[in-house]
């Protein structure tokens, strides 16, 4: 009976759902690491961007260095969080559904939240890479940013990202193939990229417009990350380090909200298996 | 147990389990009771879309059960998964692997993901060992299902659910399959294993229920379920032969060129043989192609099946 010798299984929780989400996200490291040219174009778009942006000399940004560089940095977050957080975990959950490893994936004892988990790993650190990168390319072509709290900063990446992962999941929950992510995710990315504060500056929109445009994930994170580099609210008034986490209250709120709203959704809705 | 069998390890009463979709729910599985004990074989079998995968899939503890109770070392294995997931092993009829992944890293990656570790070489049991480095993607069907058993196997559960797992290995691969199943039976292991191969069943079970159409409309050994289905004896008699005897089995005639052929269904094999081979010797009519058998798996699943074909209906894909 070599079947009873082994150690017992012991259904703590804990240190072993840690142990499962990082065996399955060195998987999910593993396959992206070996498509090359993938992650070779995910790395390039930070600084990439940065470089083209900051070549359209735009009006007044001379005179205002730091928040030039303060929404250019937001806007290199919001980029990155959206493409290679939201639309690349969108793509992910459904080809991992459509290969069936996802079905796999629940006969083993990994929980499903721990997939969701390790499935985001390489999302984030192409995110994390792509920040870094891209403001390496802002120190050599603009200069340093002075940075007023990054606590906030980190919290607005990480809680940006967290939001847009799990509407990515959320919207991998109505998207059949990875074809059709194309499609799912063509409204969500404009209105999200609209309201995002990045591309369309809030002070061009009417007040109801722009209190809706608040409460979207990616103005959000890019609140907190502006709020975090510059300490300057969106009503223009400028805050200290400890003043900034009080402004920057909202929107974490914000986004907290989001991750409950997509988390509830994926939860109940989500298919793990394809539907025939 | 009082009367000295083993403990089970499975128990289910009343199961049943309602796909509701957009059309009208459909009840795949409608009423099963169950028992398996400790160290054995035991076998579903029924046609296609008789409610096996989708009962399985409930004792597995992927879906909940609509109604009725299981049990899986005691626990209820949906609502306490996690304690009987450490114990079991589970090799799905279709699960899949991303195409860029490798066999081996399949294997460190589940193994990673067990509670219970055991260095047990699995890719070499299946005999894999020397594809370890190769793609998923590469492999061909019957070794991407060896993979699929190697994993299952990993963490030496003490429970092992096999939904078809031989669908596609070459005769070869399926007898090496069987045989790591014995090791497995050998070491203690339960296994319950649904299969469309009647000689795989009856090669390796120690019972099995027939399932149609939701229900499991026989249960028991090999032995106990053929023993209801009537023997065959067929035989060509001369056509200048005199009549034969009557026997206790039911007769058909074919007329052919040489002679007539026979074809005896009959419960009473020893008895009309008896007869038959009593009556050629006296009479000195020599019986051509004479094969005499008793009921085999197939014949009786086949009769099972044929008899309730009417209300078969069909399972969706999901099942």
């Amino acid at each position: 009976m070599t079947a009873t010798t082994l150690s017992p299984a012991r259904p703590s929780e804990g240190g072993s759902a840690v142990r499962r989400v990082v065996a399955l996200a060195k998987l999910e490291m593993t396959m992206l690491v070996r498509n090359k040219t993938a992650l070779f174009n995910a790395l390039a778009l930070g600084p990439l961007m940065v470089v083209l942006i900051n070549s359209f000399q735009m009006p007044g940004m001379n005179e205002n260095r730091s928040a030039f560089v303060a929404s250019l940095l937001g806007s290199l977050v919001v980029f990155a969080i959206v493409f290679a957080g939201y639309y690349n975990l969108c793509t992910t959950a459904v080809a991992r559904r459509e290969e069936l490893m996802l079905k796999r994936l629940t006969v083993g004892e990994l929980r499903r939240w721990e997939v969701l988990t390790a499935m985001a790993a390489p999302s984030l650190s192409v995110i994390l890479a792509q920040v870094v990168l891209g403001a390496v390319a802002v120190t050599l072509l603009v200069g340093a940013p002075t940075v007023v709290n990054p606590l906030l900063m980190l919290l607005g990446l990480l809680l940006g990202f967290g939001a847009l992962a799990v509407l990515g999941y959320a919207t991998a929950i109505i998207t059949r193939t990875v074809e059709a992510a194309q499609i799912t995710t063509l409204l969500p990315l404009a209105v999200l990229i609209f309201f995002s504060g990045a591309t369309f500056p809030f002070a061009l929109m009417p007040d109801a417009l722009r209190t809706v445009a608040e409460l979207t994930p990616l103005a959000a994170t890019n609140e907190l990350m502006t709020l975090g580099l510059t300490g300057t609210t969106a009503d223009g008034g400028t805050l200290d380090f400890v003043q900034s986490f009080v402004g920057g209250l909202q929107p974490t709120i914000v986004l907290l909200a989001w991750i409950a709203i997509g988390g509830y959704l994926v939860q109940r809705m989500m298919p793990w298996e394809p539907r025939r | 147990m009082l009367d000295g069998m083993n403990a089970p390890v499975i128990t289910a009463s009343g199961v049943r389990r309602t796909y509701r979709g957009s059309g009208a729910p459909f009840e795949a599985v409608r009423g099963v009771d169950l028992r398996v004990e400790q160290g054995e074989l035991f076998a579903l079998l029924g046609t296609n879309g008789a409610g096996k995968t989708s009962l399985l899939e409930v004792v597995e503890g992927i879906a909940p059960a609509s109604a009725g109770e299981v049990r899986v070392f005691g626990q209820d294995p949906f609502r306490q998964r996690a304690q009987v997931r450490a114990r079991t092993g589970i090799m799905l009829q279709e699960a899949g692997f991303p195409a860029d992944v490798r066999a081996g890293e399949m294997v460190t990656t589940w193994a990673a993901t067990q509670s219970r570790r055991s260095d047990d070489d699995v890719l070499a049991a299946v005999g894999l060992s020397h594809r370890a480095g190769v793609a998923v993607s590469s492999l061909s069907g019957g070794e991407r299902r060896r993979l699929d058993l190697a994993l299952a196997l990993l963490g030496r559960p003490e429970m092992l659910f096999l939904d078809e797992p031989t669908t596609g290995l070459d005769p070869e691969s399926r007898r090496d399959a069987w045989s790591i199943v014995r090791d497995r039976l050998d070491d203690g292991v339960t296994v319950v294993l649904t299969t469309h191969y009647l000689e795989e069943a009856e090669e390796l079970s120690d019972r099995l229920a027939i399932m149609h159409a939701g229900r499991i409309v026989r249960q028991g050994t090999v032995a106990d379920i053929v023993a209801d289905e009537p023997a065959r004896i067929t035989m060509t008699i001369p056509s200048d032969a005199p009549a034969p005897p009557p026997l206790l089995g039911s007769t058909q005639l074919e007329r052919g060129s040489t002679g007539t052929r026979y074809v005896i269904t009959t419960p009473q094999l020893q008895e009309d043989m008896y007869t038959l081979l009593s009556w050629a010797r006296e009479h000195g009519v020599s019986i051509a192609d004479l094969d005499a058998r008793a009921a085999s798996l197939e014949q009786a699943f086949l009769s099972i099946a044929a008899s309730s074909g009417a209300a078969a209906q069909p399972e969706p894909a999901a099942a």
